[in-house]
């Protein structure tokens, strides 16, 4: 009896989830966190580099988010892009010079990290701010949904190249909207 | 017993299949559906990630913007969550703003002073569309009552944005941005009762037309009461609005994209110039498109086409038609690695006719003015950290001919979390009706107290700005602004050859100030946000000019203005908001300062269904904001309201 009850339950919550459109109410507080790491493992998939810093290993570095880092770690454990294993670093503890091909740039990160990256860097960080000044993709914040802003000029004299597919899904840097 | 078993079996199996298929679906119609996500988000395509809704209660991300200007953005959601009704409400959040509701239907809004009902030197635009009337060069707030339940974010830039948005922008630019579509097809209702707003209903509809287009339909009536008057009286100041929005846009990322924006309105109220017992009436409606075309990266394109119509009547002492015309390209190019340049043209027209009565003329009683801009910026990277904006923008009005408005801006970033800018920028104001063709006739036949003066030429400004933006942590980010403004051939009085009084360029002075704004998150659910402005404006006629008007009138904003706003996610269905704002006196209209407190509580019953309820200028029973205390007063008023989707 109570297998049934629990599995009618279900359809009625499946009944009531079918026709929403309000999404503030109760959702996973890491859900951001997740699309975030997820877009990060995207955006390294998209991006060709003239040599990774290490033959094997291809190092996603975060600075100034713990939370991130944790997350990024669950979501890219036992995979690899392009035969690369791939390994998250707190750029506390390494050197970011040698070990990141993904930086990001969280809003705690100490003001000289940027003094230190190499100069084949994806630097990822959030707002358009942060693209237009120094990094390459932007994550913002748009109608509740996650959306990326991409720097080309930024990512070309890195010697970096962005997947079409990339580019394409991303808003490219631009002061047509609200920049003085 | 075995038979038993297995039926029920059977009958779990099928039901479970019938919950499978319903997930299913439930997904297909909107992807943020939870649990249709992966545990791992790196199954999903790129474009499915990009639909994930992600508003967290706990980390919701304030866009900062990193310009280098004196700018605030405002999001939609945070104006419902603080029971906004109106577009004042949420501009009351932005420092560096005066807000002022005159009685129960007008408000006088500005940007760094010269506060009035006819405040002229505030641009506002809804989606890139420009609200302000060329009758006075300021909006018709009661008319222009753009619904909160649309908007998607405010962005407000104090200090002259004339560079990129034209000659009306001397002191500030309000841009208005609406919410897009929804992706799926839905039905939401929104219900409000109470005391000051009577009452307000919204039904809105969106249809999803294919992956990439949506259609929404919104309607919209409210009415507001008379409000008390300070000497026992009741004031003829009631309001009532009805619209019609129909919105459809496409959005495909990489290709071209478009919005399409209809709007019709009514709206009546009482009127103290109008005919006793007569109400003053407005009917307006709307046209707005929008291309974009990303051809590639750095390189783009914008296309504007505007029109409207306004008319509005008083009985009895003034009536107004106005068509207006408008349309704009922009084009974005970078060139090499440095230069991210942007060029634009525009052109608006706006043609009106005024019905004159014994009490107010305007001569000539129709005109069409044209306006013709071209603007061009470029955004120069002259060393990593440090970049350089020039923008020149050269604007036709048919008064005054050529308007020159520069600006240079220098923004250095610090470190990925702090920002120091620095700007200088000249503006102008081009004349509008009433400074040129306005007047006001005497008790006495051939009798004029102002007669019109086609010599009256443009007010203007020089503005130097410095501001910084700091991250402090996640928790706590600062953002301050200095400027310093100053203005000749501002608006007075004087008198002709026939010792009629005209209204001229008189005066000139200088104006400073602080703008601060703190963010503070000091628990994961609680969050603190400070504004704080100081604001001193001198203003003076020029030596040997015959005027008072400028005297007894430039002293009509705060010098002190403060307000603390507290956001408490109490859990996963119930948050609190506490605004306290302290508003300091208005010498010039015996206006006493006052500090008001607005609390509202937002109950989510589920997915479908909210409520909230609040209560608006709690700590006195009524205070004036922009007379003596004597005339209209707003009073304590509690609110209930409720929200349905489905």
């Amino acid at each position: 009896m109570r297998p049934m009850l629990v599995k009618l339950a279900t359809v009625v919550l499946a009944l009531i989830g079918c026709n929403t459109s309000s999404a503030a109410w109760a959702q996973d507080p890491r859900l951001e966190d997740r699309v975030r790491a997820a877009f990060l493992y995207n955006f390294a998939r998209f991006t060709q580099w003239g040599t990774p810093h290490t033959d094997q290993q291809l190092g996603f570095c975060v600075a100034g988010d713990g939370e991130l880092l944790e997350t990024l770690r669950e979501t890219i454990r036992g995979k690899n892009i392009h035969g690369h294993t791939l390994l998250a670093f707190d750029t506390n503890i390494i050197d970011i010079e040698s070990q990141c091909d993904v930086l990001y740039v969280g809003a705690q990160a100490k003001p000289d990290l940027l003094d230190r990256v190499a100069k084949g860097t994806l630097l990822v960080g959030e707002g358009r701010g942060f693209v237009q000044n120094l990094g390459m993709v932007g994550f913002v914040l748009q109608q509740d949904r996650l959306r990326f802003v991409i720097n080309p000029s930024h990512v070309e004299s890195a010697g970096l190249k962005l997947s079409a597919e990339l580019l394409s899904l991303a808003e490219i840097v631009s002061p047509l909207e609200s920049s003085l | 017993m075995g038979l038993r078993r297995m039926t029920s079996t059977t009958t779990a199996k099928s039901s479970h299949l019938w919950a499978s298929a319903l997930l299913l679906l439930s997904a297909q119609a909107e992807a943020q559906n939870l649990a249709a996500l992966p545990d791992d988000l790196t199954e999903l395509p790129l474009e499915q990630l990009l639909m994930i809704e992600v508003t967290s209660v706990a980390r919701a991300a304030q866009p900062l913007s990193e310009a280098p200007a004196a700018i605030q953005v405002i999001p939609g959601e945070r104006l419902r969550q603080m029971g906004a009704r109106h577009i004042s409400d949420a501009l009351r959040l932005a420092v560096g703003l005066q807000v002022a509701r005159i009685n129960g239907r007008s408000w006088a809004i500005s940007s760094r002073g010269f506060n009035s009902s006819l405040s002229d030197k505030l641009e506002v635009r809804l989606d890139g569309r420009s609200l302000y009337t060329p009758l006075f060069s300021g909006v018709v707030w009661e008319f222009q009552d753009i619904p909160i339940e649309l908007i998607d974010h405010i962005e407000i830039i104090r200090g002259p944005g004339a560079a990129l948005w034209g000659a009306n922008a001397i002191n500030g630019v309000i841009n208005i941005i609406t919410r897009t579509a929804a992706a799926e097809d839905g039905t939401r209702v929104h219900a409000v009762i109470g005391e000051d707003q009577r009452h307000e209903l919204q039904a809105e509809q969106s249809l999803a037309l294919n992956p990439n287009s949506a259609l929404r339909l919104f309607a919209r009536q409210a009415e507001w009461r008379a409000l008390a008057l300070g000497d026992g009286g009741q004031g003829d100041d009631a309001r009532r609005i009805h619209s019609l929005d129909v919105h459809a846009n496409s959005t495909q990322p990489g290709k071209v994209s478009w919005r399409l924006n209809v709007n019709a309105t009514e709206a009546s109220m009482g009127s103290p110039q109008a005919i006793q017992g007569q109400d003053e009436q407005m009917q307006g409606a709307a046209i707005n498109a929008q291309w974009a075309l990303q051809r590639d990266p750095g390189n783009s394109w914008q296309v504007d086409l505007q029109a409207d119509y306004f008319d509005r009547d008083i009985p009895g002492y003034y009536g107004e038609i106005r068509q207006q015309f408008g349309s704009e390209i922009r084009h974005q190019r970078t060139f090499g690695t440095s230069h991210d340049a942007l060029f634009g043209l525009s052109y608006r027209r706006s043609d009106d006719e005024i019905r004159n009565s014994a009490l107010v003329i305007f001569n000539p009683d129709r005109s069409s003015l044209d306006t013709l801009t071209v603007f061009a910026q470029d955004r120069i990277q002259l060393m990593p950290r440090l970049q350089l904006t020039l923008g020149l923008r050269l604007e036709r009005n048919d008064f005054t001919g050529w308007e020159t408005q520069p600006n240079a801006r220098l923004a250095w970033t610090l470190s990925p979390s702090s920002l120091i800018w620095a700007a200088y920028s000249r503006a102008a104001r081009a004349p509008n009706r009433i400074d040129r063709d306005w007047i006001i006739p005497g008790a006495q036949p051939g009798q004029f107290f102002i007669v019109d003066n086609d010599t009256f030429d443009t007010e203007k400004a020089r503005f130097s700005e410095l501001g910084l933006r700091h991250q402090l942590s996640t928790q706590l980010l600062v953002d301050v602004a200095l400027f310093h403004a100053r203005y000749s051939d501002m608006r007075g009085l004087s008198a002709n050859e026939n010792f009629q009084g005209i209204i001229s360029n008189e005066g000139r002075g200088e104006s400073y100030g602080l703008e601060a704004l703190i963010n503070w998150r000091p628990l994961r659910l609680l969050q603190l946000e400070l504004g704080y402005s100081y604001f001193n404006l001198s203003l003076r006629a020029r030596p040997g000019s015959l005027d008072t008007s400028i005297e007894n009138n430039n002293q009509t904003d705060p010098r002190h203005q403060a307000w603390l706003s507290t956001r408490w996610q109490i859990n996963e269905r119930l948050n609190a908001e506490l605004d306290l704002r302290y508003v300091g006196p208005l010498p010039d209209l015996n206006t006493p300062d006052y500090t008001e407190l607005d609390v509202f509580t937002h109950w989510q019953f589920n997915r479908q269904l909210s409520a909230y309820a609040g209560g608006r200028n709690l700590l006195s029973d009524s205070h004036p904001e922009f007379n003596d205390g004597s005339a209209e007063r707003v009073p304590r008023s509690a609110e209930l309201g409720m929200r349905w989707s489905f």
